[in-house]
């Protein structure tokens, strides 16, 4: 029998944007190296939970809890530190820097986090080899198609093995063919990485591909399956 | 931290418009810098070549007698019987003319015991009794070179014009330079026994006496002995300290100095403006750069460090221009004979600038905190956007 471990703990948790309230109180738990699809129509509160759940916000009320640490006690140093050692982000539009080739947009958290990035570089030709993207980390960013980009993107969620993948919308802006070949990527990627993956869709297509569905409707949590 | 450091450097670096923007900031905080720095040394150098000058032909304090010629007996001796006077030369100052071939001029006469004179002052006189040394632009003026002769004209006194003007032709032996323009062109040595003679006073008659102090580094101790032997000599006598005779000037130097030292922290402030339109422009253009920074985990601390270090960088590379800048200054200064020509004006043989670390410090460490008191806006204006929004607003 599999002994399943707590990654995720969201109590409670609220969130307003002025008078407008993105999340209404939602709790839920997440398992390590599980992976989740959070659904819901636009504006229904998915990426402020999954921008919550990746320390690049703080909840309005309730509190979220990631390997048993209380997000909401971090100082603003000790949640940037988390991001960057604890997270990978996946974001729509790739947020790769145009003036730096993919191979340093890569290198960025590592550079960040400092120290050597010797074992990054190694990582990163093995996983552009998975991914088929090695002709493109010396390129520019604006050289590269979508599907490329999208991937060099992964890449550097990867870089530092985080323990938890992120993902909102990374189908987005992709084709069909690229869309299947990215989620199936991800999921075969975090699975290798022992990451938990939560990927925010609005995509039927891809949220099937996924075993745990959270759904979210107006701000507030509709089921989870 | 250096790998946070090349990353921001690459973002100031990344594009052309932002390495001229750079290059343009560098330069205008180092001109200014180098403005002041200027302005300071001239003054500084103005301060202290004007004060050696004055020491070196003067000695450290000067004793004039208010009534004409007094007797230097023992009374006299006594007074200057004091263990921080070094030494003195007696002296008989006096005005006349000199005259060659149709040039003629006044003149300061200062007849002089030449042993004792060089040793309390920090002249070099070389002249025998026969001859007199004269200033380098008294001697230009006069057409003279040494070797050739004078004419030394004196009044034979002042109390009743019943004799004629004693006149004395005397081979000019030497020619000096003061670094003073004025006394260079109206100072005249001649050996005190000669104009003694010529002014008929007799023996061990002077009118003036010029005092050597101990360490006389020091202007507090000049004072106080000043002090002391205008007790001791009373009203019949005039004491001055060395720097006395261009006091006024001194003094308006001085304030000058600070008033224009003030002023020109103006032109630090514009210098700073521009370092502010860079934090603005850096702000705007790398907003999307910074937002990412952050979401991949670099704390605001850490940015800030690495955004001071940065203006920091940018000061010291200021600096160091400023000082190549001050270095060329210096060098203009010394080499480009249209500032000799501004000698007469400032009263010196030429202008130059002198600088200690102090001044260094002033300029750099006061444009420093300039610098970092704008760099903390910057940085405060930066933190008060949400990452979250931030992220959204630049890459949607």
């Amino acid at each position: 029998m599999n002994e399943t471990t707590l990654l995720v703990e969201v109590r409670n948790v609220k969130k307003s944007f002025g008078k407008v309230e993105a999340l209404g109180g939602i709790s839920l738990n997440l398992e390590e190296n599980n992976q989740y699809v959070v659904k819901g129509t636009s504006g229904s509160g998915k990426s402020t939970l999954l921008y919550l759940m990746g320390g690049l916000d703080r909840p309005s009320e309730g509190e979220i809890f990631i390997s048993g640490k209380n997000l909401s006690s971090l100082t603003d140093e000790e949640l940037a530190k988390f991001r960057n050692q604890f997270v990978g982000f996946v974001f729509q539009f790739h947020f790769l820097l145009q003036s730096m080739n993919c191979m340093n947009n890569i290198l960025l958290p590592g550079r960040i986090r400092g120290g050597s990035i010797e074992a990054i570089q190694k990582d990163t030709q093995n996983l552009a080899k998975i991914l088929g993207v090695t002709h493109c980390l010396e390129k520019y960013p604006y050289q590269l198609s979508g599907g490329e980009q999208q991937r060099i993107n992964i890449i550097r969620a990867l870089s530092l093995r985080p323990k938890l993948l992120l993902c909102d919308e990374p189908t987005g802006n992709l084709d069909s063919k690229n869309t299947e070949l990215v989620t199936s990527l991800l999921k075969e990627l975090a699975s290798d990485y022992r990451s938990t993956l939560i990927v925010v869709t609005h995509d039927n297509d891809v949220s099937s591909k996924f075993k745990n569905q959270i759904v979210l409707k107006d701000g507030k949590l509709f089921d989870v399956a | 931290m250096i790998a946070s450091l090349k990353l921001l450097v690459h973002l100031v670096f990344v594009d052309k418009s932002s390495v001229r923007f750079v290059i343009g900031i560098v330069l205008g905080l180092a001109f200014s810098m180098t403005t002041i720095l200027g302005t300071i040394g001239i003054m500084d150098a103005f301060d202290f070549t004007l004060r050696s000058a004055l020491k070196d032909s003067s000695g450290d304090i000067m004793i004039q007698s208010r009534y004409g010629f007094f007797h230097f007996d023992k009374h006299i001796e006594k007074k200057l019987e004091n263990e921080s006077i070094n030494n003195y030369a007696k002296v008989i100052k006096s005005q006349g003319f000199v005259i060659n071939e149709g040039n003629s001029k006044g003149v300061i006469i200062l007849g002089v015991d030449i042993n004792s004179y060089n040793q309390v002052t920090g002249q070099k006189l070389k002249i025998t009794k026969d001859e007199l040394a004269l200033g380098f632009e008294l001697s230009k003026r006069m057409e003279v070179q040494v070797g050739d002769y004078l004419v030394l004209g004196l009044a034979s006194g002042n109390s009743e014009m019943k004799d004629l003007p004693q006149l004395k032709r005397i081979k000019v032996g030497q020619i000096i330079k003061h670094t003073i323009f004025q006394k260079d062109a109206r100072m005249l040595y001649v050996d005190n026994e000669v104009l003694a003679e010529m002014m008929k006073l007799g023996k061990d008659k002077y009118n003036g006496i010029v005092v050597g102090v101990r360490a006389s580094q020091g202007e507090d101790l000049i004072n106080e002995i000043t002090h002391t032997l205008r007790n001791d000599f009373g009203y019949d006598f005039a004491v001055r300290p060395y720097w006395q005779e261009f006091g006024a000037f001194l003094k308006a130097i001085k304030a000058e100095k600070i008033m224009i030292g003030l002023i020109l922290q103006l032109i630090v402030v514009i210098s700073v403006i521009n370092v502010l339109a860079f934090i603005i422009f850096l702000n705007e253009k790398r907003s999307r750069e910074i937002f990412l920074f952050k979401a991949l985990g670099m704390g605001q601390r850490k940015f800030a460090s690495v955004w001071l270090c940065m203006v920091t960088m940018l000061w010291a590379a200021a600096c160091l221009v400023a000082l190549l800048m001050v270095f060329l200054l210096k060098h203009f200064l010394n080499h480009f004979t249209y500032f000799e020509k501004l000698s007469e004006i400032y009263n010196l043989g030429s202008l130059s600038l002198l600088l200690g670390y102090g001044d260094y410090s002033l300029v750099f460490l006061s444009a420093l905190i300039w610098v970092l008191l704008i760099a903390w806006w910057g940085l405060f204006r930066m933190k008060r956007k949400s990452l979250l929004e931030g992220l959204r607003k630049e890459f949607a």
